[in-house]
């Protein structure tokens, strides 16, 4: 029992080795408000996969400032300038629907989840995207946080026109050839009964 | 009839391998609690007045700079990531009433490219580190089964540990021929170091700066009053880089020199004056080699002072590898004072005019 009771011992610790190599979770703020995306690190970015009906990605807000905080969130596009990011235009296929207008009460943590429109993503191909947080203040500042993340397909892809076509054509193919097998059956079974009324038409004469 | 038979005892044979395995793993979850802290780290931006205040307004007056604070602080972050801060500047409409709301004559204005932007000097602050150092095994006992069975027996195991002595060196020379004789090299983590105060050499790595003045050549109009310029264009704004950071590649130089003297290690040492027997065990399975976990389970069969004693008698330890994965936790705060200035041009009515400025962090 003891040297099982170590050697299991070993295989747990090895197992949580493993778990914590998943790296930690990354938060970005303003303001004393942060934007938390529920996701994994991956090859050194928070990522999400997009895949397998899996169109939502998780946000946390969590206002620690003390005070009453107006915010909003979305998702932009990522481009450079002299070797610096900067923000893009909003990203039409990463919504977040409730990302408007957001007050956040002193305190207050709220989730929001950001939808991704599979077809537009996989049409637009892109792979990293900003999750931004603005934060209004009662004067004319404007605070914003963005955090860089990577969308990935997942190993999904788009039907491409010449498969759309090829599909098109064999589906065209099973439905005239299943017109055709009903159209002689009908034709089978009319033929038949007019044969039996012919047959009994002489019978009964 | 007899291959079927030896099938069939394969078959049993492998299902009570299987039990067996089902068996420990159940008594794993049974009996091991498991612990998993995983780190959340944060790195946000204030923007303030001089005073520390959040900043909601800035007065200029022509021609005169007006200052404020950008702030970035990063708590338990990851040293491998690099910031951006970035400013865009509004039109200053011409104000027609105080408000609130304010209103304005889109058509009277100050144009954004009239500001200026200078980004002041980047100065970092309590620079910080938790420090993750790497030992590795150097093999000390060298020769065959005969000496390894030999020495061990001589360094005053008990009585029920002396028993185990011929299954661990039998286990420690395959390990050696397997692994690679001498049997070393491999990396052990020791006891994080909290809270390394790196200010000064650390931030120099990060490659903290400020960017260049400049004037914001085209308006911003995403926030504030802008938003309804019936001139308003999406996706021109100019921005400015107001401060940086590019993440480091490596462990170089004078950092490195800080990291070693703050871990306080020279040469080798005795193996369990520097890391638990457990973590050498750990490390031996972590391998992925079959004869090196082989060693690891003989060696657990001992006692907890048999094992200080046989991992001190086959080992040392000295300093492994150091490379940026030591540095794990980054706090501190990196600070710019940037400062505005407005010239409008000559003929510009008087009045009071009111604009929006922006200042985003770009991190990942």
């Amino acid at each position: 029992m003891g040297a099982l009771g170590r050697a299991a011992a070993v295989v747990v610790v090895l197992a949580t080795a493993l778990v914590a190599a998943a790296g930690p979770a990354l938060a970005i703020g303003a303001q004393g408000v942060d934007l938390r995306p529920l996701l994994e690190r991956r090859d050194g970015t928070l990522t999400a996969v997009v895949a397998d009906g899996a169109t939502t990605i998780g946000i946390r807000l969590t206002n620690d400032s003390g005070a009453v905080r107006q915010v909003s969130v979305r998702a932009t596009a990522v481009e450079e300038a002299d070797g610096q990011p900067r923000l893009g235009a909003d990203v039409a296929w990463l919504t977040v629907p409730d990302g408007g207008a957001i007050t956040l009460a002193a305190g207050e943590v709220r989730e929001l989840e950001a939808v991704v429109d599979p077809e537009g993503f996989l049409q637009a191909g892109a792979g990293e995207v900003a999750l931004v947080l603005s934060v209004e203040g009662d004067g004319n500042v404007v605070t914003q946080a963005a955090t860089v993340i990577a969308v990935d397909d997942g190993g999904a892809t788009l039907p491409r026109p010449v498969e759309v076509i090829l599909a098109a054509v064999v589906l065209l193919a099973v439905v005239a050839s299943a017109l055709v097998v009903v159209s002689r059956l009908q034709g089978h079974e009319v033929r038949s009964v007019w044969q039996l009324r012919r047959r009994r038409v002489p019978g009964t004469a | 009839m007899t291959t079927t038979r030896n099938r069939t005892i394969a078959r049993l044979a492998l299902g009570l391998v299987l039990l067996a395995s089902l068996t420990t793993a159940a008594l794993a979850q049974e009996n091991v609690q498991l612990n998993l802290q995983l780190s959340e780290g944060t790195r946000s931006v204030e923007v303030t007045d001089l005073a520390g205040d959040p900043l909601e307004d800035l007065t200029l007056a022509a021609g005169q700079p007006a200052s404020y604070r950008v702030t970035v602080t990063d708590s338990d972050y990851l040293t491998d990531e690099g910031f951006t801060v970035l400013a865009e500047n509004g039109n200053l409409y011409q104000v027609t009433a105080a408000g609130p709301p304010v209103a304005v004559d889109y058509d009277t204005l100050i144009a954004s490219e009239d500001v200026t932007l200078a980004p002041g000097i980047a100065s970092p602050v309590d620079v910080a580190v938790d420090l993750l150092p790497i030992f590795e095994l150097v093999d000390v006992l060298v020769g065959d089964l005969a000496a390894c069975t030999t020495a061990l027996q001589g360094i005053g195991l008990s009585a029920e540990d002396v028993t185990e002595v011929a299954g661990v060196c039998t286990a420690f020379i395959a390990a050696a021929e397997d692994v690679g004789d001498p049997l070393e090299g491999i990396a052990i983590p020791g006891d994080l170091l909290d809270s390394l105060d790196l200010t000064g050499l650390l931030d120099d790595l990060l490659g903290l700066a400020t960017g260049a003045t400049g004037s914001f050549d085209n308006a911003s109009f995403r926030y504030g009053i802008g938003t309804a310029d019936p001139a308003a264009a999406l996706g021109e704004e100019t921005m400015i880089t107001v401060l940086s950071s590019t993440p480091p590649t490596e462990l170089i130089g004078d950092l490195l020199a800080a990291v070693q003297a703050a871990i306080g290690f020279a040469g080798t040492e005795a193996v369990t004056d520097i890391v638990s027997p457990a973590a050498v065990l750990q490390a031996l399975v972590n391998t992925g080699n079959a004869t090196a976990g082989t060693l690891a389970a003989a060696v657990g069969e001992l006692s907890t002072a048999g094992q200080t004693a046989v991992l001190n008698a086959l080992f040392e330890i000295g300093l492994g590898d150091l490379d940026l994965g030591v540095l794990q936790n980054l706090t501190g705060s990196y600070s710019a004072t940037p400062s505005l200035t407005v010239v409008p041009d000559p003929g510009t009515p008087a009045g009071s005019y009111a604009g929006t400025h922006t200042i985003t962090i770009v991190s990942s």
